[in-house]
């Protein structure tokens, strides 16, 4: 439902193009103060040949990549951000994402649900921001593959920051006593009603964070940069250089080029970090990080799905609430930690939502409304849609809810121009009242780590000559496991407080859960971190294992999914890379303080 | 400290000039001569001077008994330029008066990053210009041997503070400023008006200080965005609201004239209900990514200094309720 809203953005955005003409951008009172434009650069522009040199190459400019380059800006660190698309999508750049799916996978095109453009998957998300808990750390013995080989609190102290950065106010996610209740005096045994999710605006990096970064006299950021090799010294031990390129257009050819720094971090999203991996090395044939062949797998999504018939007993509050500091948030029910222990469950939270929005029962005028727009909305967006038949009937009870609810329609449809079309900080998702007093629940659930979820490089190559990426995403029956046992403890826990009623078809569950397949855009642990090279692809410090100076940034690094949606985690750990960077340089940087200092009282 | 120390203080019912007036009167052994025009207060029970302080043979009169004068004296561009002129006139004939100077950093133009004194000044509005003037008769004295410090605050908030927290709390309560995106992501160089005032005493009384200028300025300065949003918060202006460039444009653009030219036609008592322009020059300041170094200062002055957030949580608890 995020992502549907953002599509009315989106395409709002376009519409008042014109009537904001007079405020365009160009407006000279707008000019900001002049920073270096050589600071972004265009590989289509470099003459061929051409070798950027710096201290850190950063491959990827989404939310991890500008996190990172942004807390070196300004030092003496000398860093080089190549982002392979343009300001805005195009398609011959996000073409090259474009890979295969294995024949029984319910896996999204790898196409869809990620951007191959300044600001990455950032252009589209929902804007989601939930912290990962304590228990997703742990080594379950209930969930194979489990643990992480780093305590929780290192993570969890850069969520200030990277709630900050991510324009999702402050890291509190606890709600307080003055928060309305979703379920009013609602306290279940195995659920909880504490916990918050919070919004950013969706913050778009490259937008909120270009200036900065252009700002920064010691950052270069290269638009159309693709990398297209991972050179490896003969000890295969250490990156050398990159050969990157930009894709030719029919009115000039592709440039190819060269970089060379002295550490380098892939951070290009949780699928195309792996398929650089496996794909670009001249001295590790089956991919860098990959002796013992983890580098692709233990890929996981996460299992997503609208259903049930929740009827309330007491008052509900099921919409956003704008914190003190801006953000919108709302209370959301998670299973506890001790009832997962007791149920050896995945990690499992549940929203309440309107009912399915294909089904006309609802009788919800705004609902149908946007039922019908769904011909207009791109597939990514469009998916929740299609779940209620096609047929004359359903349109027909579509067009009666309408033409039932006109007010209750308009109300909804400006709602949506002033809180999301024209806003920077916009309501989160379509919030409806359903008519008929039914909820569904949204639900979210861990999918527990699987070798054989993974992905590999497949037969052919792009229009830069590499391999495409070949998906063969899968789930185990202990996910599908997960919803069943939280759901019964969900139905149970509302029963015995009085709450709500929650109906569902225990037996449908599974059909229900994986009707949309994989979630989109959660790509994670690809490149998993591990203690040992033999269960993983990175270190603690998200250093590739055999290598000693690649770092990945990004959710291919996590070891387990959680129920949290990974955007703010990925942040939080790429800010968490940068300081562990900063201090492993230490004493090249005070070295090379010390020559300037030194020269300077020379010259005095 | 100097025991015999007798302060005159120009532009002393100004936000500035009224914490030092506090400050003098708060420091046992020294003497504050309050410099006024007209018929202004201090607020202060302290001795006074009325003059005109573009008017050296006045000020000269003002000057007598004084070991040290401070110029916090505020006004148009011209005024400014005036004051220090004829102040630099009067004190000549006074080899032992030390003259403090306040400038600004507006001295810096649109220089951006970590910006120590030694930093070249660029006159980018008209009342960059007069301060930039103002420290160019300061240094004159300076090279002539004359005892004189310049500081330059960054921006002097506090209860006194018309332009950066009176105008400011009325902004946010419109909610015409909060959360401004990018356009906020400059450094707002925080300096409480009494750690001005107690970078003025500091000045007066450390014999090191003589011949230099000084960045006041938080060490660890927050961005625009997130001194909108905790000042806003303080107030109770919430939630922050988010500011979206559009509507920066239309205030820039439109409105900003409009109301420059209301307030410029109406008589004094309606002027105060025209609500504050949000000008371009704010805009800018707003998205300026630059940071005074307040090292010299730190090392050489070291006055107390207010932390930000006990500060701006301190004007919230005064200016809470009142509209």
């Amino acid at each position: 439902m995020v992502l549907l809203s953002q599509w009315f953005c989106q395409r709002a955005r376009k519409r008042t193009k014109v009537f904001w003409f007079f405020f365009s951008k160009k407006n000279r009172f707008l000019a900001s103060f002049p920073a270096s434009p050589a600071m972004l650069l265009d590989a289509t522009e470099l003459d061929p040949g051409t070798l950027l040199q710096a201290d850190i190459c950063i491959v990827g400019a989404g939310a991890a990549g500008i996190t990172l380059a942004l807390q070196f800006a300004d030092t003496q660190t000398q860093v080089l951000l190549l982002e392979a698309g343009g300001w805005d999508e195009e398609p011959a750049t996000q073409a090259l994402y474009d890979g295969e799916l294995a024949p029984a996978t319910r896996h999204p095109p790898p196409i869809r649900y990620r951007r191959r453009q300044f600001g990455g998957s950032t252009a589209i998300w929902g804007g989601r921001c939930l912290p990962f808990d304590p228990i997703d750390f742990e080594p379950r013995a209930w969930v194979p593959h489990s643990g992480w080989p780093i305590p929780y609190e290192q993570v969890a102290r850069h969520y200030g920051q990277a709630a900050a950065l991510c324009e999702a106010g402050d890291a509190h996610f606890q709600a307080g006593q003055d928060w309305p209740d979703i379920l009013h005096g609602f306290a279940g045994a195995d659920f909880s009603a504490d916990t918050l999710e919070r919004f950013s605006c969706p913050t778009n990096f490259a937008r909120r964070y270009a200036a900065r970064l252009r700002a920064a006299a010691n950052i270069r950021v290269v638009l159309h940069a693709n990398v297209t090799q991972i050179r490896t010294g003969q000890d295969g031990a250490a990156v050398t250089g990159l050969a990157a390129a930009s894709l030719a257009t029919a009115s000039m050819a592709g440039r190819r080029f060269e970089v060379g720094a002295e550490t380098y971090v892939l951070a290009a999203g949780g699928l195309e970090t792996t398929r650089l991996l496996l794909a670009t090395s001249d001295h590790h044939p089956a991919g860098i990080g990959n002796a013992h062949d983890q580098l692709g797998r233990f890929y996981m999504c996460h299992l997503a799905g609208t259903l049930g018939a929740l009827r309330p007993h007491v008052a509900v509050h099921h919409g956003y609430t704008l914190a003190e500091d801006g953000a919108y948030c709302r209370r959301r029910l998670t299973l506890r930690p001790d009832a997962q222990r007791r149920l050896r469950t995945g990690n499992f939270t549940a929203r309440l939502h309107h009912p399915r929005i294909g089904d006309p029962s609802h009788r919800s005028g705004a609902l149908s409304a946007l039922y019908l727009a769904a011909p207009l909305i791109t597939p990514e967006y469009a998916t929740r849609l299609q779940d209620g038949g096609r047929g004359l009937a359903t349109y027909l009870g579509h067009a009666g809810n309408i033409a039932r609810a006109p007010l209750q329609t308009a109300r909804f449809m400006l709602h949506l121009l002033g809180h999301r079309m024209l806003a920077d900080r916009k309501f989160p998702s379509i919030i409806v009242a359903p008519p008929s007093g039914c909820f569904s629940l949204d639900v979210h659930a861990e999918q527990m780590p699987n070798p054989d979820s993974r992905v590999t490089l497949g037969a052919g190559t792009d229009a830069l000559g590499m391999p495409p990426l070949r998906v063969d995403w899968r789930h185990l029956p202990a996910d599908i496991d997960t919803v069943r046992l939280a759901l019964r403890a969900l139905a149970a826990d509302l029963a015995r407080t009085g709450a709500a009623t929650l109906d569902y078809d225990e037996d449908a569950v599974e059909e229900l859960m994986l009707r949309d397949g994989a979630y989109g855009g959660h790509h994670i642990g690809t490149a998993r971190m591990s203690a040992s090279p033999r269960d993983g692809v990175v270190d603690g410090d998200c250093l590739v294992h055999g290598m000693r100076n690649l770092f990945v940034a990004g959710s291919a690094v996590f070891p387990t999914s959680g129920q949290a949606n990974p955007t703010l985690t990925i942040v939080a750990l790429a800010l968490r890379l940068a300081k562990h960077m900063q201090g492993s340089k230490r004493f090249f940087f005070e070295k090379k303080n010390q020559k300037t200092f030194g020269s300077a009282v020379a010259e005095s | 400290m100097n025991e015999a120390a007798r302060i005159l203080v120009l532009g002393a019912s100004g936000s500035i000039g009224r914490a030092v007036m506090a400050a003098i009167a708060a420091t046992p052994g020294l003497d504050a001569v309050a410099g006024l025009h007209r018929r202004a207060e201090t607020g202060c029970d302290s001795q006074s001077v009325h003059a005109d302080a573009t008017d050296a043979a006045q000020l000269s009169r003002a000057l007598d008994g004084a070991t040290h004068v401070i110029n916090a004296a505020g006004g148009a561009p011209a005024t400014l330029r005036a004051t220090v002129t004829a102040l630099c006139k009067a004190a000549r004939t006074r080899p032992d008066l030390r003259l403090v100077h306040i400038s600004s950093m507006a001295v810096y133009g649109a220089a951006t990053g970590l910006v120590t004194e030694a930093a070249p000044l660029f006159a980018q509005t008209a009342y960059a210009a007069a301060k930039i003037a103002g420290e160019a008769e300061v240094v004159t004295r300076i090279a002539s041997g004359l005892p004189a410090v310049i500081l330059r605050p960054g921006i002097v908030y506090g209860p006194g503070s018309a332009q950066w927290t009176g105008r400011f709390a009325r902004l946010l309560r419109q909610r015409r400023l909060g959360d401004l995106g990018a356009a906020g992501d400059g450094f707002c160089n925080l300096i409480h008006e009494r750690d001005v005032a107690a970078a003025c005493l500091a000045a007066c009384l450390t014999p090191d200080a003589g011949g230099l200028a000084f960045n006041l300025a938080s060490p660890a300065p927050p961005t625009w965005n997130e001194y909108l949003a905790s000042f806003a918060r303080a107030l109770r202006a919430t939630p922050v609201k988010r500011i979206t460039a559009r509507q920066l444009r239309l205030e820039v653009g439109m409105l900003a004239p409009i109301l420059a030219g209301l307030r410029a036609a109406a008589p004094g008592g309606l002027r105060r209900r025209v609500p504050d322009p949000i000008t371009p020059s704010l805009l800018r300041a707003f998205a300026q990514r630059i940071r005074l170094d307040p090292a010299r200062a730190d090392t050489i002055l070291r006055f107390p200094r207010t932390q930000d957030a006990v500060g701006i949580a301190e004007l919230g608890r005064m200016m809470a309720g009142a509209v």
